[in-house]
């Protein structure tokens, strides 16, 4: 079942780059692209190290790791705390893309009107067995990844980009890194994480994935198109000015003899289809995480209620913050969501090394 | 409240995510309108912009499509032009949707024109409109407009069946490919505007009469309002630069014999910085393959050499004229500034050195012609 590991990172990979993309390209001229080449060297790393921590817990998920080795007291508040990220890791890119479908769809949408159309799909997919879950991405990145790479292919081909802003951007890597750009780049490497739930239904062996770092280096190369197209295409100080970064590059792109003039409308709804799945799967995980809190409903309405109360607070609440904030702030508070990813990655694997840890114990008591 | 616990798992778990995207629905206030239909729309072709009076700075033509039953042979071109002055071209747009009793589509908008007088205006207030808007495609040509927009937008030419379509034959590399057309993209515009040490090329499209224009010289503009002209020989040697137009015509008219012309099969250039701290110079080195294409007279392939050195001659002196003058009026189109950017690694300073450098930079020019024969007679 190791391939469906591998969507889950590539999913990451795909769906956050046209948000964080914002993020550091904004931060372009304070050293964005040595905080993108350390946060490959720490993704692989956290890669490599998720996948053998979960290869010790066979078939078990974080939160029976957690209830097992730390008190209830303490267990609770950081399956609590998890939930609330997982929650929000899905809502930032369900905003960008509602935002999204504002701007280039149709600019009368009401205020709330794409939101709630994507969360109707959440909604009705979110509760599902995490392996059908798995078979969904793996469907729809069939359909996206190909597309994706000759859309890459085509960018890099395009005539009007401007290789020296590239070359200019690129003179810039030894300037110091920024923890904020290293954050933001960091999050699309933590497709793994979601094993938290998923390692229940899946059991990625670690003994069969030598190509691990080459998955990684794979992922990186979109990281990296994804920084130097657009700053090609709209100049290393331009690039900064641009609000949607991914679709304003889609639109640069033209194919004449395709069916479609304008790259935009295909690129659109391949993004709009990703990220909703990666939004889908975040809420997915952080459910699992939030069912684990509570001891098990008796009841069918105990059960319903249990999923589905979380479910519709949280869509109120992105109703009232879309409404009362618009996009461009949220945009900015989103950025502190970002500075989350690497305390909370830390967290989580310093608590899998303290669970594994007895277990090896006994297992060199044995030994001797 | 009995038949609730009846219900079978599945059944209430479907009943209840139904609830919660009904109600979602209901208090998004979704209703799936203002989607105007297309038969309620005007699709805008191309865009003129010209420089209005004190109090309404700007003139906005609109070029809108008249739609026709049926697309058959004897249709006539039929356009609309709707033009406007206000205080901004939001508004002046704002202004003549209400008057045109249509909504506008500008997704389809595929050519900018800025009249002759806005030219000499910061660009970057002037296309802030365009580059805001969602629905102006990045890939919308931006040109000058020569006397005004308007006049260059009421052209007609015979030939032309879809209102504006000429100018997209000319400016795409689907129609001609001539060496006096500089195509820039409106993300072109976009990037060279902001980025420091390069400067934006568009072309100028002159009207001729009421169905005729002409596209020969181009301006070269920057952020702050700066415009320089560019003749059809100095945009040839642009192009000719960037290596984009692959079929121009050099024409050698030096005195030195008989005149002749030549076109281009292949352009390889390159140049390279020699930043002695003394005497900056940028070497410009290259190969030019062409093809005889017409001398008054017999041409002995024993004489080609002489033909090549003579073009060579021609070829670098206009070049380091063209640079020369760029260079003293401060304009830099070719990139040099941004290239000097990217070979240096000292971010702060680099850009001030520059612009100290480039004032002082002498430049030699030594591309090879090599003449690969005389066309189809001697």
């Amino acid at each position: 079942m190791n391939r469906y590991f591998f969507y889950l990172v590539v999913l990451f990979f795909i769906a956050g780059t046209a948000v964080q993309q914002v993020v550091y390209l904004g931060a372009a001229y304070r050293g964005s692209l040595m905080s993108l080449l350390l946060a490959f060297a720490a993704g692989t790393l956290l890669l490599a190290a998720t996948v053998r921590m979960y290869a010790r817990f066979p078939r078990q998920g974080l939160p029976e790791i957690a209830n097992g080795l730390l008190p209830r007291p303490l267990a609770a508040p950081f399956l609590l705390a998890q939930t609330a990220l997982w929650f929000v890791t899905g809502a930032v890119p369900l905003l960008y893309i509602s935002e999204i479908s504002k701007r280039y769809i149709n600019p009368d949408y009401a205020t709330n009107e794409p939101l709630a159309l994507f969360l109707a799909v959440i909604v009705f997919l979110v509760n599902m067995p995490s392996v059908k879950l798995l078979y969904f991405l793996e469907i729809i990145l069939i359909f996206n990844v190909p597309l994706l790479v000759l859309l890459c292919f085509k960018s890099y081909f395009s005539d009007q980009l401007s290789s020296y802003s590239m070359l200019e951007a690129a003179s810039r890597i030894f300037e110091a890194p920024n923890y904020g750009a290293f954050s933001a780049a960091f999050m699309l490497f933590t497709g793994c994480t979601a094993l938290s739930v998923f390692n229940r239904s899946i059991a990625p062996d670690p003994a069969k994935m030598r190509y691990l770092p080459l998955l990684s280096f794979a992922c990186f190369l979109l990281v990296m198109t994804a920084y130097f197209i657009p700053i090609g295409m709209f100049g290393a100080d331009g690039v900064a000015q641009v609000n949607y970064v991914w679709f304003a590059v889609a639109d640069t792109l033209r194919m004449q003899y395709g069916f479609i003039d304008r790259v935009l409308f295909v690129v659109l709804p391949m993004n709009i289809l990703t990220t909703l799945a990666f939004a889908l799967t975040a809420w997915h995980v952080g459910l699992e995480h939030w069912k684990s809190v509570w001891p098990a409903p008796r009841t069918v309405w105990g059960n319903l209620s249990l999923v589905y109360l979380p479910l519709a607070a949280m869509s109120a609440f992105l109703f009232v913050l879309e409404n009362q904030l618009g996009f461009s702030r949220i945009a900015r508070y989103a950025n502190y969501w970002n500075l989350w990813h690497v305390p909370n990655v830390l967290i989580v694997l310093l608590l899998l090394w303290l669970a594994a840890r007895p277990a090896d114990r006994a297992a060199g008591g044995t030994g001797n | 409240m009995r038949f609730l616990r009846g219900l079978s798992p599945k059944t209430a778990e479907n009943l209840v995510k139904a609830l919660i995207v009904a109600a979602l629905l209901f208090f998004s206030d979704a209703g799936f309108n203002g989607y105007t239909d297309i038969e309620q729309r005007f699709f805008v072709l191309a865009m003129g912009i010209d420089k209005g009076t004190e109090e309404e700075p700007y003139e906005v033509t609109l070029k809108l499509s008249v739609p026709q039953p049926s697309l058959s042979s004897n249709n006539e071109n039929e356009y609309l032009l709707l033009s406007k002055r206000s205080r901004s071209i939001a508004g002046a747009v704002a202004f003549l949707k209400a008057k045109a009793g249509k909504e506008f589509d500008f997704g389809h908008m595929r050519i900018i024109f800025i009249g002759d007088g806005l030219a000499g205006e910061p660009w970057l207030k002037t296309l802030d409109w365009f580059f805001r808007r969602r629905d102006v495609q990045n890939v919308a040509y931006v040109a000058v407009a020569r006397p005004t927009a308007k006049e260059v937008l009421r052209l007609h030419p015979d030939y032309e069946r879809i209102p504006a379509n000429a100018f997209l034959l000319s400016f795409g590399s689907e129609g001609t490919e001539s060496p006096y057309i500089v195509s820039t993209y409106l993300f072109d515009m976009h990037r060279n505007l902001f980025e420091r040490g390069v400067d934006p090329v568009v072309s100028i499209v002159e009207a001729l009469g009421r169905n005729q224009y002409e596209i020969r010289d181009s301006y070269v503009v920057n952020e702050s309002g700066g415009k320089l002209e560019l003749n059809a020989v100095e945009t040839g040697l642009f192009n000719i630069f960037l290596m984009r137009s692959e079929r121009s015509t050099l024409v050698v008219d030096d005195g030195l014999g008989m005149p002749f012309a030549m076109t281009a099969d292949e352009i390889h250039l390159d140049y390279r910085f020699d930043m002695n701290p003394n005497r900056p110079a940028i070497v410009i080195r290259g190969d030019v393959y062409a093809q005889m294409e017409e001398a008054s007279e017999r041409v002995e392939p024993q004489r080609l050499a002489d033909f090549e050195r003579r073009a060579e001659r021609h070829i670098n002196e206009k070049m380091i004229q063209l640079l020369v003058k760029l260079q003293r009026n401060g304009f830099d189109p070719f990139g040099f500034g941004l290239r000097y950017r990217a070979a240096h690694m000292d971010q702060e300073s680099e850009w001030e050195e520059w612009r100290m450098i480039y004032p002082n930079v002498s430049f030699s020019s030594r591309i090879r012609v090599r003449l690969s024969g005389t066309g189809t007679i001697k």
